[in-house]
């Protein structure tokens, strides 16, 4: 039996993941804020200023960060590789890899900020940072859809079959408090709402499932007048029926992942290819000195 | 499903496509600065190379800015003092792509705020004097409206018009420094004519009329300092000498004399003798001024006076004595107004004896206050100029002062002594005149014709007037050879002397006083009075006298005493035989004298004879 309660447990990132992440974004935000009078500077301003030998693109500092920007995402797309190479068990379990692509990613999106200085000055930069900012987006997006899919406790996604018996189970559990039997089914194949509509629905809420929870809240407040007790069954109501709703919507939820990971590789490759040109430009007209980078200057 | 996969991967492939083309065509990272935006050359992407050259970004500036290219080639300059600090990196002090307004040449190009003394130190010309406070525009200032530091010439000429035109070097800064134009404060006159005195307050086209600037020149003509008067005094000067003087103008006058005839003071002699006034004593010492005056103008202050027109400076001091001859100076006097060139050989009337070396001022004298000095109808009697030495005695008499005196002295006198004065004997015919003929008083003239001739005028009384009243006064005693002895002797000597008072000197009887006085009147006859008493009193009685025994004037011994005839004991038997002493012992006297006892002495056996 795969439940051993009415809700999966969440699924823990490792700490030096997140330590990784945040000692990565706190470095990067303390730079920016103590530097935000250069990095909020018109273009201008920022070349006659003194610190622009510094944190420009092409300094010691900013260069820095756009290497660090391209290597990150050279490792954030090794996450692509293992996924195609599901076999080779000694290259890690693929959630660690999940958690390095996530941190990766959100890493070099907060180089490539500090990198840009706060302007895109250049066509080539625009499209590799914009690319970079919709696959970023699209990431922390497709990572909360993710994050909707009902799994199991060792994470992988719940077949139909599984919906079905743990709907059974949440029935029974909603039963036992005296409420109306659920009105909420796992159906596949059914004409699923679009894809938006879907996505809508998971990062705004479902209207039906909120409709349905303010419907049973009613009956248990008319069915048991003790305050106390009546709040305790009301939590339960509410996890109930929104694992429910989850468990009703697998279908739609698998349809528009498979859908977003088409577009989030799409939005990748598209980020790698103009990132690549902005690199090669670099390299062909500007004089890097990347002798010159500077570790120290991240921490100033 | 495919044909979804296919659409996207055509899309993709079109985006990075379209990035690449960007990149390619527009690889721009922002809008050029307006420099450099505004040189065609740089334009799209054909004019990136331009900057960014294969060589490097910094040899692509310097195909451009040859004149840092310059500067870096051969380390001068701002960029040429940094080039081993990597200024040769053009894009750390000058970066691009920031925009249109980003200016190329910023503070933080220069590494900080620039100055005038940050920047132009670097410059291999120094911003001194004028050039100091003058903005960087003043000669920074592209005709186009574009700002370069760089590119200008350190020729004057580029910045200034040249006043000079084309008379003059191109070296503007071997005369002229920053501080100003005019004047030219390194030109160094000197070398060609040293400026001194006068010549440094003249003006410049004062020699040099190529420099002149008046109505008739024209403003734009060229100041040409090449065109010199002259540099011989007298090619700039008239001379104001009448007379051609010998050797150079500068033998006299200094560049450095104020006025023309500051040079006086310098004149050599033989130049002021060459204008017919030969400067010799008194004259050779005189300060120019005396004769010359300076208040007076030129002509008269240096009228051209002859040596013998004295008058025309000196006014005589004799009043016209000389009549015509007045103005004769130079045939008395010379080298000195007061030391006449008349000597004593030359006089009139001749001169004799002491007035040969008299000074002419003793007997030329003015004859009262204010009148000139006499040298005319001077008197020629003694009296005139002599006081009368004898308070008028001879003269009295009518006697005149060369029947004594002569030129030659007044002292000795010519006085004849054996025919004219009373016959002196003894020690007085000895004596000198002075010792008789003295001043009967003190600012007396000496007596000569009055003289007395008693002793007692010349000679002092030693006998204190014991003699007054003697009818022959001195000569009674005393003779004209000597005072002492006197012509007084024993058998003249009242008493007579005799015996052993015949040889004995009169001050053993006369003796002197208090008063140191020799007593002759009233000297005393008794023995006592000169000879002392041996015997102590023993035979003092009244009318017993020292001639009862000692009655001899001759000696003292022997006595004239007959013991048996005047003693109160006759000797008879055996003291007939006995010595003297053996009755008339010696004895002591309570003073110590020793004395023979004569008296009183017992006549009685036992006074003598005791016990025996």
């Amino acid at each position: 039996m795969p439940w051993s309660s009415p809700t999966p447990p969440a699924r823990r990132t490792p700490w030096f993941a997140l330590a990784a992440l945040a000692a990565g974004l706190a470095t990067l935000a303390r730079l920016a804020w103590i530097e935000r009078s250069y990095f909020t500077a018109p273009l201008v301003q920022q070349a006659l200023d003194d610190r622009h030998e510094r944190l420009r693109s092409s300094g010691n500092v900013g260069l820095l960060l756009g290497v660090v920007a391209a290597a990150l995402i050279v490792v954030n797309l090794c996450y692509l590789v293992r996924r195609r190479l599901l076999g080779v068990a000694w290259l890690g379990g693929l959630r660690g890899w999940l958690d390095l692509h996530v941190v990766s990613g959100l890493l070099a999106g907060g180089c490539v900020m500090l990198h840009a200085a706060g302007h895109l000055r250049s066509a080539s930069a625009t499209i590799a940072s914009g690319a970079l900012l919709v696959v970023l987006l699209t990431g922390v997006v497709g990572r909360y859809v993710l994050a909707q899919i009902p799994r199991t406790r060792e994470g992988r996604e719940l077949s139909l079959d599984e919906a079905h018996a743990r709907f059974a189970e949440l029935r029974r559990d909603f039963a036992a408090l005296g409420l109306p039997p659920l009105e909420f089914e796992p159906v596949a194949g059914k004409q699923r709402p679009s894809k938006l509509v879907t996505l809508a629905r998971v990062l705004f809420g479902d209207p039906h499932a909120r409709a349905a929870a303010r419907r049973y809240r009613s009956l248990l407040a008319e069915r048991s007048p003790d305050v106390a007790v009546r709040a305790r069954v009301a939590d339960q109501v509410d996890a109930i029926v929104a694992e429910a709703r989850r468990l009703a919507r697998l279908d739609d939820l698998s349809a528009l992942m498979a859908s977003w990971r088409f577009l989030h590789r799409w939005l990748a490759l598209v980020m790698v290819g103009t990132a690549a040109c902005h690199v090669a430009l670099a390299i062909r007209w500007s004089e890097l000195r990347l002798g010159e980078l500077s570790w120290r200057g991240l921490w100033p | 499903m495919k044909l979804r996969a296919l659409a996207f991967t055509l899309l993709g492939t079109a985006l990075v496509a379209l990035a690449a083309l960007l990149a390619r065509e527009a690889p721009s990272p922002g809008p050029l600065a307006a420099p450099h935006a505004r040189q065609p050359a740089l334009a799209g992407a054909d004019g990136c190379p331009k900057c960014h050259a294969e060589e490097g970004l910094a040899s692509g500036c310097i195909g451009c800015h040859r004149e840092v290219g310059a500067q870096l080639a051969t380390a001068t300059g701002w960029h040429g003092s940094r080039a081993a600090d990597g200024v040769a990196e053009c894009e750390r002090c000058h970066g691009d792509h920031w925009g249109a307004d980003y200016p190329l040449v910023s503070a933080r190009a220069w590494g900080g705020e620039p100055t005038f003394a940050s920047v132009h130190a670097h410059a291999p010309f120094e911003l001194a004097g004028a050039h100091a406070p003058l903005t960087c525009d003043r000669c920074h200032a592209a005709g186009d409206g574009a700002r370069t530091y760089l590119g200008l010439s350190q020729q004057c000429r580029s910045c200034h018009a040249d006043p000079h035109g084309a008379a003059m070097s191109d070296e503007c800064a071997a005369c002229h420094s920053q501080d100003a134009f005019v004047p030219a404060a390194k030109f160094e006159h000197t070398r060609r004519f040293p400026l001194l005195g006068p010549h440094e307050r003249i003006a410049c086209d004062d020699c040099h009329p190529g420099a002149r600037r008046d109505a008739t020149t024209a403003a734009a003509e060229p100041l040409d300092f090449t065109v010199v008067r002259g540099k011989r005094c007298e090619e700039c000067h008239e001379s104001p000498h009448r007379a051609p003087l010998p050797g150079r103008c500068d033998d006299c006058h200094r560049a450095t004399d104020l006025v023309f005839a500051a040079a006086a003071d310098r004149l050599p002699h033989a130049a002021h003798a060459a204008s017919g006034f030969e400067l010799t004593a008194p004259h050779a010492d005189v300060a120019c001024d005396r004769c010359h005056e300076p208040a007076a103008p030129f002509a008269a202050r240096y009228p051209g006076r002859n040596a013998d027109q004295c008058a025309a400076c000196h006014r005589s001091p004799h009043g016209g004595q000389f009549g015509a001859r007045e103005d004769a100076c130079a045939a008395c006097h010379r080298a000195s107004f007061a030391a006449s060139t008349t000597t004593p050989a030359g006089h009139q009337p001749s001169l004799t004896g002491a007035h040969l070396a008299a000074a002419c001022a003793s007997c030329h004298r003015a004859p009262h206050a204010g009148a000139p000095v006499r040298f005319v109808a001077t008197p020629t009697a003694c009296a005139a100029c002599h006081a009368d030495a004898h308070g008028g005695q001879f003269v009295a008499a009518g006697e005149t002062c060369d029947e004594c005196h002569d030129t030659a002295a007044f002292v000795p006198s010519r006085f004849d002594f054996a025919g004219r004065h009373p016959p002196l004997d003894g020690a007085h015919a000895r004596v000198e005149c002075a010792e008789c003929h003295v001043r009967p008083f003190v600012g007396a003239p000496i007596r000569w014709s009055t003289t007395p001739t008693e002793c007692a005028k010349c000679h002092d009384d030693p006998h204190a007037g014991q003699f007054s009243h003697h009818r022959g006064g001195c000569s009674a005693c005393h003779g004209e050879e000597r005072f002492a002895p006197s012509t007084i002797t024993a058998s003249r000597h009242l008493p007579p002397l005799a015996g052993a008072h015949r040889a004995v000197a009169c001050v053993q009887c006369h003796l002197s006083d208090a008063r140191n006085v020799a007593r002759y009147a009233g000297t005393p006859r008794d023995c006592k009075s000169c000879h002392a008493d041996p015997h102590a009193g023993q035979l003092t009685r009244a009318g017993n006298d020292c001639n009862r025994c000692h009655r001899s004037e001759e000696r003292w011994l022997p006595v004239t005493f007959d013991h048996q005839r005047d003693a109160r004991f006759a000797l008879d038997g055996v003291h007939a035989r006995l010595d003297c002493s053996e009755c008339h012992a010696r004895v002591a006297l309570p003073d110590g004298r020793e004395v023979v006892h004569y008296a009183p002495l017992g006549v009685e056996c036992r006074d003598c004879h005791t016990g025996r």
